[in-house]
């Protein structure tokens, strides 16, 4: 295999795999609640993405990915397309400055990144709609169990991306 | 870190995130309209989102049959050899007999309300995220939905459109706290305001509240839309399920379990026009 073939085929597989999870993301597939906790792959998936691409890339990524999301989720209008592309911003700077590229690194991008998106979705969209208690409520029992859920997920995309490193031309 | 702040890349970055924010606040203020990048991608994922939706129909059909199988398995056999030449033509039968029972049940609803105009449009995705069950339905402006059109079953209320596209339009339901409506119990005609509540969504149920303490209404008791706001008058909305002291002032609330269930939903009928339908919004200047 050339290189160009490999590296359009990695290319594709990318672009797939956000797709997919995007498309899922919003249909009964992903619907698993763990006490009310729901995940977010995007995240987990656009960590371990941007770990290994350039600010630019990632940021693309994370912005398209977050259109897709746009277009289904509740309320919003660029929120998610906006966030996704700081999120893949911070992590392709910061993993390449403040973080090694490793896993406990990796562990603790996702959950940074998770507890943002989920704290200032719950800040944007949940604070003023469903006064003191419930918005509290909101934060304390959907939200951050959330992020920590979505966080999780982490492992299986950074070891996909490792191998995906690995085997890139 | 600093090489990054100066390079080209972060002035990109910056460029589309200043112009992403730009058309984040011009569509707050608009309101009810998909921003042109929702729209478009929408538009574009539409057909792949109906796709999953129906795999994964599929899939909980198939598994639900599976779950009564072997009741039906047993059937099927005695029946297998009568029904061998007939089962091609029974397939056509049952689905145009599925869509017949579909329409027939909306006829019932038209006939009752000849004023109303509806779209019957296909649920293709369903934010996972909200805790209200908010959904996107395959039919936007071009199919003639606007916003705030009410979204409804045969079994009743659903909730409204709260933002539009051009193919696509998100749906808000009963059980979201963003929608609030006149309501009426129907056998005492006490009126109060139906509204979601997060703890009360989270068991799939709606609040019907601000009624008199004075008011007669009871557990299980239908709810219907009191015409006031952007709802027809007489749509059914749920049953009373409990009933309960306000904590915050003297009046009392009750918990609504809505006909429709928001939770299975796969088809539902937007209702694009009906009488007064915009003498609310012409009010708040729509």
């Amino acid at each position: 295999m050339t290189k160009n073939v490999k590296k359009a085929l990695l290319f594709a597989f990318d672009v797939m795999l956000f797709f997919i999870i995007s498309l899922l993301h919003y249909s009964d597939f992903l619907d698993f609640k763990i006490f009310g906790a729901g995940t977010t792959l995007l995240i987990p998936l656009l960590v371990a993405f941007s770990m290994n691409h350039s600010p630019l890339t990632a940021a693309m990524a994370g912005m398209l990915s977050g259109f897709i999301m746009d277009s289904s989720a509740h309320g919003t209008y660029c929120f998610n397309a906006i966030l996704l592309l700081l999120i893949g911003t911070f992590v392709s700077v910061s993993s390449s400055t403040l973080f090694n590229k490793n896993l406990p690194s990796a562990v603790v991008i996702s959950l940074i990144c998770s507890v943002m998106y989920y704290l200032l979705q719950w800040a944007i969209f949940h604070t003023f709609s469903e006064g003191i208690t419930n918005g509290l409520s909101f934060l304390l029992e959907i939200s951050l169990p959330s992020a920590v859920l979505t966080a999780l997920f982490i492992f299986p995309f950074y070891f996909l991306y490792k191998y995906i490193d690995r085997i890139k031309p | 870190m600093r090489f990054f702040f100066r390079s080209r890349q972060f002035k990109i970055i910056l460029s589309v995130l200043i112009a992403l924010i730009a058309v984040s606040v011009i569509f707050s203020i608009i309101g009810s309209q998909l921003s042109p990048q929702a729209n478009i991608v929408g538009t574009i994922t539409a057909p792949f989102r109906s796709v999953v939706n129906g795999i994964w129909n599929g899939i909980e059909d198939f598994v639900s049959a599976y779950r009564d199988g072997n009741k039906i398995m047993l059937q099927n056999a005695e029946l297998e050899a009568e029904l061998n030449d007939l089962r091609e033509q029974l397939a056509d039968f049952q689905q145009t007999q599925a869509e017949n029972e579909f329409y027939k049940k909306y006829l019932k609803i038209a006939e009752e309300h000849p004023d109303f105009k509806f779209k019957e449009a296909t649920l293709i995705s369903r934010d996972n995220d909200d805790p209200y069950r908010s959904f996107v339905i395959n039919k936007g402006s071009l199919n003639g939905v606007s916003a705030y059109d009410p979204v409804i079953t045969d079994a009743g209320l659903v909730g409204f459109v709260s933002q539009v596209g051009l193919t696509t339009s998100k749906v808000t339901t009963v059980l979201s706290p963003e929608l609030s409506l006149g309501a009426l119990d129907n056998r005492t005609n006490d009126s109060g305001i139906i509204s979601g509540d997060l703890e009360i969504a989270k068991t799939g149920k709606t609040k019907f509240y601000n009624l008199a303490r004075s008011c007669s209404v009871a557990i299980g008791d239908y709810v219907i839309t009191s015409g006031e706001g952007i709802f027809p008058k007489g749509l059914l909305i749920g049953k009373i399920e409990t009933i309960g002291n306000d904590k915050y002032n003297t009046s009392i609330y009750a918990t609504v379990t809505p006909f429709a269930d928001i939770e299975e939903l796969r088809q539902v009928m937007v209702i694009t026009e009906f009488d007064g339908q915009g003498n609310l919004l012409d009010e708040i200047g729509e």
